[in-house]
């Protein structure tokens, strides 16, 4: 089982767990209420994924998280099985192992049996410490029912906790929030996410927007709640290295960067995204397809889904790696058997090309503080990056959109690139012909 | 072909208000005839224009020749014309009057008699045309067709009393209309042995034959080989073909004589040779004189037209060319804008001709087109004692140069009924009208005539008419003349830049509010950029409106969840996309729906 490239491949592993006990008004992830036997039937499902595809990868896993939905919506039986599953399938060598949590879930028994399962990262949605902004969202629970359980995981031996915030909510106001962010650094977590509301379509937002009866504060407010979210947590000591992310020193979130290092990772549970190989695929979004794929009566054998994949992989092997290099440090390549295993099954297979890697590089790269490296972008795709993007560079920088270290050979969003970062980054998108 | 006597042969059109019913009863009619099956008919056999199809009006006449079998068991010859049904078309329709002996006047049961109805049934007895009322729409539950008939006798003085009632849509009492036809339509009588006299009432271009004249024939007889004469543009050719139409088709037949109606092909490239209304003759055996009415039709309303994308600008010219190959009134010309770049001034009968080309270059020839503010010819009476005609705005001299200014005014005839005269009273007030008359032709709705300027109605008049009369007030008008006017050039500055796309000439009165709409438009439509953007309208050096796109504060990406990063990728690829539909001015940029926004300031 075990080859002797092992040691040098590093995975990121996804976990999904679509299941909430109540969706909140904004949400537009892939998460939905469940009876218990709908629990059972994915964790067993889910097992079934991960036994299946994790050994097929060969890889040290080097990050793991546990998302959704809300993965402590599991009871404490599921918890351990998946937990154990993990255990036994993956290679965790000094892992940074997450596990979402939200209020009105979380259990004494449920941290301590996490932390022994080799969890040591936590990362809690609280969004704000207003119950009133709290019922508004349509969050179950309350402020202090969140310092419980963050309490809970404290004492359960978790120091690396992240808690999840959200600015420009309804009824929100300058004071309210700046309570919110202080109450928090109170706690001083680790790490805290801070973004603001989104109205995705889909959502009842969305809906209560169209009807004029949400009340969300004018875009002045927005951007001072924003400014303040960065003079607060700088001044408490946290360091801001992604447009949302704050981090006290050396807590960054490993898992999170990879996707901005363009690093690879799998995705196992409904709707998880993947990226390795050079491709970018994901699993169905369809409960009911999803078990039985997966499941128990699941069906193991050919199906028309697994014969796509393969001529898939088999014409992108022609062109693989004479195209670009898939990670920063490729010292191995997929072997076709074992990307057939994996994307056995699997939705939206693609083959990512040199072009959108490339476009991929930069505007992921780009949500880092740090930016990208134009060093590292000329190894991984053999092309300059000054050269590649010269027609629009000038204007970026000179707009004070993009900003350079020259010392570092890095190029980074300035504040107000940041701001406008949608602006910045569609600039990286090149022509079809530009990149030969 | 066996010979046809003229006693046998019914040449006539059908005319009627838009939407009362003519498209769908030429439909009956051809299905009655029998010449072609049930399974056969389209929905609307005349209306073979896809676009025509959609805007369920008839663009450019078009014509059929049916077989019918009488009751009295002769076959009968019968011609059906199709007339276009839009005010911008009114010389191709009084053409295709002149083509005929008759006309079969429809008149809804339920709406009755309407502007178009009234206006188009006049131009026929001009043409001294036999009219044939029909009743249309019996089977509607609002129908009156006793009142109807009382309005046809009223209002135009037709014995209405035996006219047929029919539902074309359900194919109620088409045969009573058949016989009708042969009974009250006289037939044809010209010599066929004089020399030749055709009237061309529509003329079309095709890639193998070339063109192809759609024509009447009043005395004479032309076949292959003949040399013909158009007698107005003095065009000669020899003719290749000479044939009938079928239905959608065109059947040749060895010779076309007097009484009969038909195609010629010869050879002709271009149908500027062809003009509608030119008399068709023999060039060596001509005859005396031209058959009445023919004009050269004048565009009235011009536009400028630029591709959206600048390297399309050859595609555009070509297009154009092609287009004009069967449009003898679409005029065009070259001309650079600062703002748009190259493109051409376009000049059209009206805002609906202008609408249908710019819809087929956009659909047949796959352009993007951005179209500047419809203008008119204004007339410049200079201080020198010249005088030019302006039809781009970039244009116009500069005022110190200027004595006086003329605009082109419309004689309107607006049909309303009396609940709504207020109403349209107040409408053509705004729009500058001056009242001439108001008549009541039956208690409840009268007519009202005014002097409209042009310009104040190629933009939304009609959509504003139908507003605020419920859709009951109908509109006909005719070119009457130029008047003197105080006219002013109205520029908009963008970030401090004038935009000459978006200038444009009206009344001194009107510059005011239009400035102030047009800013706040221009606000809505462009996005918000890195700084702050003002939007300016000005006269002269005056500012008179003012508006700003404040800058742009946020745009951020929300939370890549679980490394989807399709999602994200569509977004951005979505905001690329959309600043490639953006054009560049200075620092700004300016979506190119901006300048089609200002044409339709009235929506809201």
């Amino acid at each position: 089982m075990k080859n002797k490239y092992m040691a040098e491949r590093k995975l990121s592993l996804y976990i999904h767990i679509p299941f909430c006990v109540r969706k909140c008004l904004y949400c537009d992830f892939l998460s939905q209420e469940s009876s218990r036997q709908q629990r059972e039937r994915y964790t067993d499902a889910l097992i079934r994924e991960i036994k299946e595809t994790v050994p097929a990868a060969e890889c040290v896993i080097d990050t793991v998280f546990i998302g959704g939905g809300t993965p402590t919506c599991l009871e404490t039986d599921l918890l351990e099985r998946l937990g154990q599953a993990v255990l036994e399938t993956c290679q965790l060598s000094g892992a940074e192992y997450t596990i979402e949590a939200n209020p009105g879930t979380i259990s004494k028994e449920k941290a301590i049996l996490l932390r022994e399962l080799g969890g040591n990262r936590v990362s809690i949605g609280l969004q704000s410490s207003n119950d009133r902004e709290l019922k508004k969202l349509g969050r179950i629970h309350t402020y202090q029912e969140f310092l419980e359980g963050y309490e809970i995981f404290r004492e359960a031996g978790f120091d690396n906790i992240n808690i999840d915030l959200m600015a420009a909510l309804p009824g929100q106001d300058i004071a309210s929030y700046r309570e919110t962010v202080c109450r928090v650094l109170e706690l001083q977590p680790e790490h805290i996410s801070a973004y603001s509301l989104m109205i995705e379509e889909g959502t009842p937002f969305f809906q209560m927007e169209a009807d004029g009866i949400l009340s969300l504060p004018d875009e002045d407010t927005e951007r001072e709640m924003y400014d303040l979210t960065d003079s607060l947590l700088s001044a408490a000591g946290y360091h801001r290295y992604e447009i949302s992310n704050y981090a006290k020193r050396e807590m960054e979130c490993r898992h999170n960067l990879t996707y901005w290092n363009m690093g690879e990772y799998l995705g196992v549970g409904l709707g998880a995204s993947s990226f390795l190989g050079g491709f970018r695929f994901r699993n169905t979004t369809d409960f009911t397809k999803y078990l039985y794929r997966y499941g128990r009566q699941g069906n193991r054998g050919k199906n028309s889904w697994d014969e796509r994949a393969e001529q898939k992989i088999k014409k992108a092997s022609c062109l693989q790696d004479s195209v670009w290099k898939t990670a920063e440090d490729r010292t191995v390549d997929w072997q076709q058997n074992q990307l057939s295993e994996i994307l056995k099954g699997k939705e939206q297979i693609h083959r990512v090309s040199r072009k959108e890697a490339m476009e991929e590089f930069v505007f992921l790269g780009l949500r880092k503080i740090e930016g990208i490296s134009a060093a590292a972008f000329e190894q991984r795709f053999g092309c300059s990056f000054y050269q590649l993007y010269r027609d629009i560079l000038p204007g970026l920088l000179q707009k004070k959109l993009l900003a350079e270290d020259e010392k570092r050979g890095r190029i980074y969003l300035t504040k107000l690139g940041i701001d406008v970062s949608n602006q910045v980054l569609a600039e990286f998108l090149l022509e079809e012909d530009t990149t030969n | 072909m066996e010979k046809i006597e003229q006693s046998h042969i019914r040449n006539f059109c059908i005319v009627a208000h838009i939407d009362h019913g003519k498209s769908t009863l030429a439909d009956r009619i051809i299905e009655k005839t029998g010449l072609l099956t049930s399974r056969e008919m389209q929905a609307q056999v005349l209306d073979n224009m896809e676009l025509e199809r959609e805007r369920g009006i008839t663009i450019k006449a078009q014509t059929v020749r049916i077989v019918y079998k009488a009751k009295n068991g002769d076959e009968y010859i019968f011609n059906l014309i199709d007339t276009p049904g839009h005010v911008d078309f009114n010389y191709e329709v009084s053409r295709s009057l002149a083509a005929c002996e008759g006309a079969i006047l429809i008149v809804d049961a339920a709406q009755g008699i309407e502007a178009q109805t009234l206006a188009n049934c006049y131009l026929a007895l001009d043409h001294d045309l036999e009219i044939m009322p029909v009743i249309n729409k019996i089977d509607l539950p609002s129908a009156d067709p006793d009142r109807v008939k009382e309005e046809i006798e009223d209002i135009i003085g037709l014995d209405a009393s035996d006219a047929p009632l029919i539902s074309a849509k359900l194919g109620t009492n088409i045969d009573e209309v058949l016989e009708q036809i042969i009974t009250k339509i006289p037939a044809p009588d010209g010599d066929e042995n004089a020399p030749l006299s055709a009237l061309i009432f529509d003329s079309i271009y095709d890639a193998y034959k070339g063109v192809i004249i759609f024509c009447r024939l009043f005395e004479g007889s032309v076949r292959k080989g003949q040399e013909i004469l158009m007698m107005a543009t003095g065009a000669k050719a020899e003719v290749v073909e000479t044939g009938i139409f079928g239905a959608g088709q065109f059947i040749p037949a060895d010779e076309l004589s007097a009484g009969m109606v038909g195609y010629i092909t010869a050879s002709l490239k271009n149908v500027g040779d062809t003009r509608v209304g030119d008399t068709v003759t023999l060039a060596k055996n001509p005859c005396k004189k031209a058959l009445p009415g023919y004009k050269k039709v004048q565009p009235m309303v011009y536009c400028g037209l630029y591709p959206a994308d600048g390297a399309k600008y050859n595609d555009l010219r070509d297009a154009l060319e092609k287009l004009q190959l069967n449009d003898a009134a679409l005029q065009y010309e070259a001309e650079t804008s600062v703002a748009l770049g190259f493109g051409f001034r376009c000049g059209f009968l009206g805002l609906l001709h202008l609408e249908i080309i710019q819809e087929r270059l956009e659909r047949e020839y796959n352009l993007d087109l951005v179209t500047t503010a419809p203008g008119v010819i204004y007339r410049v009476y200079k201080t020198n004692g010249e005088m030019v005609e302006v039809t781009n705005p970039s244009n116009l001299p500069d005022p110190s140069e200027i004595e006086h200014m003329e605009e082109p005014v419309v004689a309107a005839e607006i049909m309303v009924t009396t609940e709504y005269v207020g109403a349209i009273m107040s409408l053509c007030q705004e729009r500058r009208g001056v009242y001439l008359s108001m008549e009541y032709i039956e208690e409840t709705r009268a007519v009202l005539k005014y002097d409209l300027p042009l310009n104040e109605i190629i933009y939304d008049f009609f959509d504003a008419l139908k507003s605020r009369s419920r859709g009951y007030a109908s509109l006909d008008y005719e070119m009457k003349g130029y008047v003197p006017s105080k006219l002013v050039k109205l520029d908009i500055l963008i970030n401090r830049e004038e935009i000459d796309a978006l200038s444009f000439i009206l009344h001194a009165d009107t510059a005011y509010e239009r400035g102030r709409k047009m800013c706040e438009k221009l606000k809505k439509e462009i996005p918000r950029q890195l700084f702050e953007i003002p939007i300016q309208a000005a006269i002269g050096s005056k500012i008179i409106a003012r508006e700003t796109v404040k800058a742009l504060r946020k745009d951020v990406l929300a939370k890549c969840y679980g490394g989807d990063i399709s999602r994200k990728r569509k977004l951005l690829e979505k905001q690329k996309e959309g600043k490639k539909r953006m054009r560049q001015f200075g620092s700004v940029e300016i979506p190119q729906q901006a300048f089609m926004s200002v044409l339709k300031l009235d929506e809201e």
